[in-house]
């Protein structure tokens, strides 16, 4: 049961010229076991910021955040999928995965299987010794997502692993990921600006301000899965979430 | 069939159509000339033969590489640690830049007479004048790599919970690697002008040693003959085996055509 709690979370940054930008003005939200929470904000609200913080990349920020794993006192593990795959340019796809796998400490015998087996979950088995400058941005987008999962997290963040995609290729790995998350349950916090998006992919959504940013709401989306996009009370949402963001 | 074939090894030909071309035209020049002053490539390549073949070339060829390698290998350690240093922070940058910036003005002849004079007629004196000579050269180059790290995959590395080993073998150094090629091809360059100049300077072997002894009794056919022999090794050496191992190390970037 691994559980986010972030509460009244505040964060500055000190810009060169001395001055002070205050990003993160009191953030709160929390989510339930396995449960689907997207982040929606206007771009550059300081999303990242919040999933930097959450990942340990960020240690100095007021508020509180805790990590919880029911019952087990043990460390919390968390996958990351970037805006950007931030694959390594000279390892194949399938070292990609087993480099994460290596540095989260998985035995060496198991890496190579494990890496196989989550290729083959994003339908890339095929491609296991491509070089990524070789490769789509679709495919690169698939094994960032792929490398997140592999380390077999309790919770993933994903930072619009969409947003530079074009619109197709966009739609059809929000499919892809709907199915694995189904296959995969996690609890999983995915930050986007895209209404559309978030209602299409979220169990319950936070509406977050302009910088400096706090939450202002949260829409359950009580729709049942698969949900299709063209589905008229999925956009009756969109137009309720776009409503309440003052759009 | 023939089409196909020129199309696939068009460089390899071309490469040697040229070199064909320019013997040819040494050997024509030479036909207006005393031997004395430009001897035909026949006489020189039969020479290269024999020196060759008795083993003279090799002896000395030996001495050669021993100091530029060593030469190169001291250099290599200097800038990594130099240039790491420096490419981490602005303030070891400020600090080390007048220093690397004189380095590589001083001219080549200036560090061999200097080295010599101080080392004496040694071995240490034709490395030590290598070393100086292209630490510089290799500093820059490690400085530039270290500024163009992507931090984006340091923060990747860190959000998988990475070590600092691990970090620096799989991120650091493969990025640090074509800088550190292009600082090795353009670091030998230097090392083999070099090397020769000492040696002509104040050793009693190597090539350079040989150039100076035959320059002496003033023989252009064996100037040629060594001075020859010895590229045609560089050659081999930067393109054959250079050229290889960086091709392998990059396999994975695809080839730019414009």
């Amino acid at each position: 049961m691994a559980n986010i709690i972030v509460e009244d979370l505040h964060k500055s940054f000190i810009k060169e010229d001395g001055g002070i930008v205050e990003v993160l003005n009191g953030v709160t939200f929390t989510t339930n076991h396995e449960e689907f929470v997207c982040l929606l904000g206007p771009s550059g609200c300081g999303k990242s910021t919040i999933l930097n913080i959450i990942i340990g990349l960020i240690t100095d920020y007021s508020g509180k955040l805790i990590l919880s794993e029911e019952g087990l006192n043990q460390k919390v593990r968390i996958g990351y999928v970037f805006q950007t795959p931030r694959l390594l340019n000279w390892k194949t796809l399938k070292d990609n995965i087993v480099f994460a796998l290596e540095a989260t400490g998985v035995q060496e015998e198991q890496r190579g299987k494990i890496a196989e087996e989550y290729l083959n979950l994003i339908g890339l088995a095929d491609s296991a010794g491509k070089y990524p400058l070789f490769c789509s941005e679709g495919e690169k987008a698939r094994v960032g997502i792929a490398r997140a999962l592999a380390i077999e997290p309790d919770i993933l963040l994903m930072d619009e692993p969409f947003s530079h995609l074009d619109e197709i290729t966009a739609r059809r790995l929000r499919i892809e990921l709907l199915k694995i998350w189904s296959k995969k349950r996690k609890t999983v916090v995915f930050v986007t600006h895209n209404a559309l998006e978030a209602v299409y992919l979220a169990d319950r959504i936070y509406i977050l301000s302009q910088k400096p940013t706090t939450t202002i709401e949260q829409v359950q989306i009580d729709l049942k899965r698969p949900r299709i996009l063209e589905d008229i009370r999925l956009l009756e949402y969109q137009k309720e979430v776009l409503r309440r963001m003052g759009i | 069939m023939f089409k196909i074939f020129i199309r696939k090894h068009y460089s390899v030909l071309l490469i040697s159509l040229s070199l064909v071309s320019l013997i040819l035209v040494w050997w024509f020049l030479s036909l207006f000339f005393r031997p004395e002053f430009l001897p035909s490539p026949i006489l020189v390549f039969r020479d290269v033969l024999a020196i060759s073949v008795s083993g003279q070339f090799l002896s000395h060829m030996y001495y050669t590489l021993l100091r530029i390698i060593c030469g190169f290998a001291l250099a290599m350690l200097i800038s990594l640690v130099l240039g790491i240093a420096m490419g981490r922070s602005k303030y070891v940058e400020k600090f080390f830049e007048a220093e690397v910036l004189v380095g590589l003005t001083i001219p080549a002849l200036a560090w061999s007479v200097i080295s010599i004079m101080w080392f004496g007629l040694k071995n240490f004196a034709a490395i030590f004048a290598i070393t100086v000579l292209i630490t510089p050269v290799i500093t820059l180059n490690v400085v530039q790599g270290m500024k163009n790290l992507d931090k984006s995959l340091i923060e990747m590395a860190k959000a998988f919970e990475s070590n600092r080993g691990l970090v620096i073998k799989t991120i650091i150094i493969p990025q640090l690697l074509s800088y550190l090629f292009a600082a090795t091809r353009f670091g030998l360059g230097l090392a083999w002008k070099i090397v020769v100049i000492a040696e002509m300077l104040g050793l009693s072997n190597g090539i350079g040693y040989m150039i100076a002894f035959w320059f002496g009794m003033f023989s252009m056919k064996d100037v040629l003959a060594w001075t020859l022999s010895f590229t045609l090794v560089m050659l081999i050496f930067e393109y054959g085996l250079l050229g290889r191992l960086e091709k392998w190390a990059t396999r994975w970037r695809p080839t730019i055509s414009f």
